[in-house]
């Protein structure tokens, strides 16, 4: 079975994902206030209704809190939880209706637990998303059936089973659907077998990166002067003090170039004594050049003050972004798809907003993972 | 590999999810509504329920023919479009006389079945980017059932599932494209910022092969200007800088060919020069290997081989080495070992550049490990490992 999701793959179509999410539990919220209201008359206990609306409500929310970008990605647990309250919520539900409950149809839970469902795909893995779907579909299945003899209309009672159940049981098919089909192609893609051209911004291409000095001084100075000795009848005294103090420069520059780490050429305050920088993938190294790239191009942000800490173990390391946010802003709507992002490139990312109006990002990753693989 | 899934396919790739959980949702829907009326028909001897079940297996039916790869050809989803109409016509006017009185347009063997047909709709409108395709399909739905339902006397009723299916999916549709745009703003700079690592990942490997060769040619010649007496440059100095800016022109880091051609490049080369410095090297292995690799490898290996074998002859205070190479289908080893006075690799002093530049960084440009042996007294052993391809 794969467990792969199209989150996880595709941690941006998770955030547009989670605006479906929101809009499924309002949708669902509105459905199950407004059906408890109009089917008042079913009810004959008050305390389980009222609880079967407060367990669809913590359903939603919890929805909707675990649908966060800043939480990504969307784990089992809490599926697991969202539906289970749901379900709690056709539990409770049947039982404020019990005895008095002529008309299966007009129950809001199962209803509501479908809306939800609905939105799956995009978080978890088909087969999870199936498996949950059956089994909702056999307990609300199961009290239908029970409650067959209250019902009024004059039909098996296997049709009492079946129809609460198909909207659940087609909306869980759906999303199930949804998601394997998401991440055949979200895989594909990967593989490389699909690629189209990445977007980006008009008229922007990768700059060149900045030359190594080394290099620069090898063309300003080194090559010419060689190139005239070579050519000079007679070598003279200044020019064997110029070559010594040319290889003295050189050495010292390619020292230098080769201390400076691919991180210390995009930021300028970079503390990673152990090198950390140099030992992540590249998924992790294109994420920092798109978060610092972010960091200074939003405005919202006093980017010269930006600095770039790597400290850790063998087995964990951490990489802090420091930067002063600019009192007017508030990063976290700009934040959300880099964190949302990053969630699925570092083993964890989090972010502060300091009393300081300071933000920092903190990301862990496995120094040594790239060896592994 | 961009950091994140290209815009340019989100907008395709959802489109195609959707319609594939439209058809199990459409499917899925007709099949609970074919048990049922199974259901009642094997419990009740008198209801003749066939031509229901047949007209709900002809829209399953249409479902999968609109889901399949023919279902692209308008004139496949247009004729569906037409029996799906017939079909529901018939449904209804056999079923409608089979139900309560009072129950009209809007009863849910009437409404799954509707159901079905919208998001069938879904299915077809993977085709397009709007919604058309569900409102004609919401349109084949509702319009023979209400027609029948008005015929034959059971009236009207607003069918709220049905309806709030095709709004649903209206609006699926509607916000899907202003949700993407929104939530998708920061795909070009991510990708960018990709292809931005991977240059500065190119350059960086472009850089390592610079240093090391400066740090063979370049800083060598500089050394030998500066502690020349002036006078005239010997033409054995004069030809070693013509080399070296020869080096250069060839672009050591683009050029292997070219450069190997300059500087000799090959592990006898190597050995011959290392033997002008005094050193006595003792070959053993398989040294037709190392010719047989890609040409960018062996030169770099050859090169990083010189700049051991130059380390001892300068470092080791002995006058004597082994190189050995080993072959692999897949790698090939070489390990120049020193009985010398050894060192503490990680106490080497920063502008020590030979062994970090010139061995790590040439071998790790082109895909392989060293690894060194070494301490004080006990002699020096460089294992340099690079792949056959």
């Amino acid at each position: 079975m794969r467990n792969d999701t199209a989150q996880e793959l595709d941690p941006l179509g998770g955030m547009t994902a989670r605006l479906f999410a929101i809009g499924a539990v309002a949708v669902a919220l509105v459905v199950a206030y407004s059906m408890s209201v109009i089917t008042a008359a079913q009810t004959n206990n008050v305390g389980f209704e009222i609880a079967a609306l407060a367990a669809i409500t913590a359903s939603g929310a919890y929805y909707v809190r675990a649908a966060s970008p800043f939480r990504a990605p969307f784990p089992r647990s809490a599926h697991v939880v969202v539906c289970l309250l749901a379900l709690a919520a056709v539990v409770l539900e049947s039982a404020a209706q019990w005895g008095t409950n002529p008309v299966v149809r007009d129950d809001w839970a199962p209803i509501a637990l479908a809306i939800l469902t609905l939105t799956f795909g995009s978080w978890r893995p088909g087969w999870e998303i199936l498996a949950c779907t059956l089994f909702c579909a056999v307990v609300i299945g199961g009290l239908a059936y029970a409650q067959a003899d209250h019902f009024a209309a004059d039909v098996p009672a296997l049709v009492f089973a079946v129809l609460p159940a198909t909207p659940v049981l087609a909306t869980g098919s759906a999303a199930s659907a949804f998601s394997r089909s998401l991440v055949d192609s979200l895989l594909a893609w990967r593989s490389g077998a699909n690629q189209p051209q990445a977007s980006a911004p008009d008229g922007e291409s990768a700059p060149a990166p900045v030359r190594a000095s080394h290099l620069v001084h090898l063309d300003d100075q080194v090559y010419p002067f060689l190139e005239r000795v070579a050519g000079a009848p007679e070598l003279t005294a200044a020019d064997g003090e110029r070559a010594r103090m040319l290889a003295r420069e050189l050495r010292t520059l390619l020292v230098l170039d080769s201390e400076r780490s691919w991180l210390s050429r995009i930021v300028r305050d970079v503390d990673d004594r152990h090198r950390f920088a140099e030992r992540m993938g590249e998924a992790q190294r294109g994420y920092l050049r798109a978060v610092v790239a972010h960091l200074r191009n939003s405005g919202a942000f006093d980017d010269e003050r930006m600095r770039l800490m790597l400290h850790g173990s063998e087995w964990e390391a951490t990489c802090t972004i420091v930067v002063p946010c600019r009192a007017t802003h508030n990063p976290r709507v700009q934040l959300a798809p880099y964190i949302a992002v990053g969630r699925s490139v570092f083993g964890t990312v989090a972010w502060n907003m300091g009393h300081d109006n300071t933000l920092s990002i903190t990301l862990t990753f496995d120094p040594d993972a790239e060896n592994q693989t | 590999m961009s950091l994140v899934f290209p815009n340019a396919l989100a907008a395709k790739t959802t489109s195609l999810a959707l319609a594939k959980g439209s058809f199990w949702f459409g499917i899925v829907c007709l099949s609970s509504v074919f048990v049922s009326l199974l259901a009642i028909q094997t419990e009740r001897a008198g209801v003749r329920a066939w031509p229901v079940l047949l007209a709900l297996l002809v829209l399953a039916a249409l479902g999968v023919v609109v889901a399949s790869d023919l279902g692209t050809r308008t004139a496949v989803y247009v004729t569906a479009a037409a029996v799906a109409f017939v079909t529901m016509t018939v449904y209804t006017a056999v079923l409608l006389p089979n139900l309560r009185s009072f129950d009209t347009t809007d009863a849910i063997f009437l409404s799954l079945p509707k159901i079905a047909i919208v998001v069938f709709g879904m299915v077809v409108a993977r085709r397009f980017t709007g919604i058309t395709a569900v409102v004609v399909a919401f349109l084949i739905a509702e319009v023979p059932v209400v027609a029948v339902s008005l015929i034959v006397g059971h009236g009207y009723a607003f069918d709220v599932p049905a309806f709030s299916c095709f709004a649903a999916l209206v609006l699926i549709i509607t916000l899907l494209k202003v949700s993407r745009r929104r939530t998708r703003a920061s795909e070009p700079e991510l990708s960018l910022a990709s292809r931005e690592d991977r240059v500065a990942a190119q350059a960086a490997r472009a850089e390592h092969v610079s240093s090391a060769m400066v740090h063979d040619t370049i800083l060598n010649e500089l050394a030998v200007v500066g502690t020349t007496a002036p006078g005239t440059l010997s033409d054995t100095a004069k030809n070693q800088i013509l080399r070296s800016l020869a080096v250069r022109r060839a672009g050591a880091a683009r050029n292997p060919d070219a450069t190997a051609a300059v500087l000799g490049g090959d592990l006898a080369a190597a050995v011959e020069q290392a033997e002008a410095l005094g050193l006595e090297v003792s070959v053993a292995g398989e040294v037709s290997a190392v010719e047989s690799l890609h040409p960018r490898i062996s030169v770099a290996l050859s090169l990083a081989v010189l700049q051991c074998l130059t380390n001892v002859a300068a470092h080791a205070q002995t006058n004597s080495a082994e190189l050995t190479v080993v072959a692999t289908d897949d790698e090939v080893c070489v390990m120049v070992i020193d009985s010398g006075v050894g060192f503490v690799e990680s106490e080497m002093h920063d502008d020590r550049l030979g062994l970090r530049q010139s061995v790590r960084g040439r071998i790790d440009a082109v895909g392989g490990s060293v690894q060194v042996w070494t301490s004080p007294g006990a002699g020096t052993a460089v294992s340099m490992l690079v792949p056959r391809r």
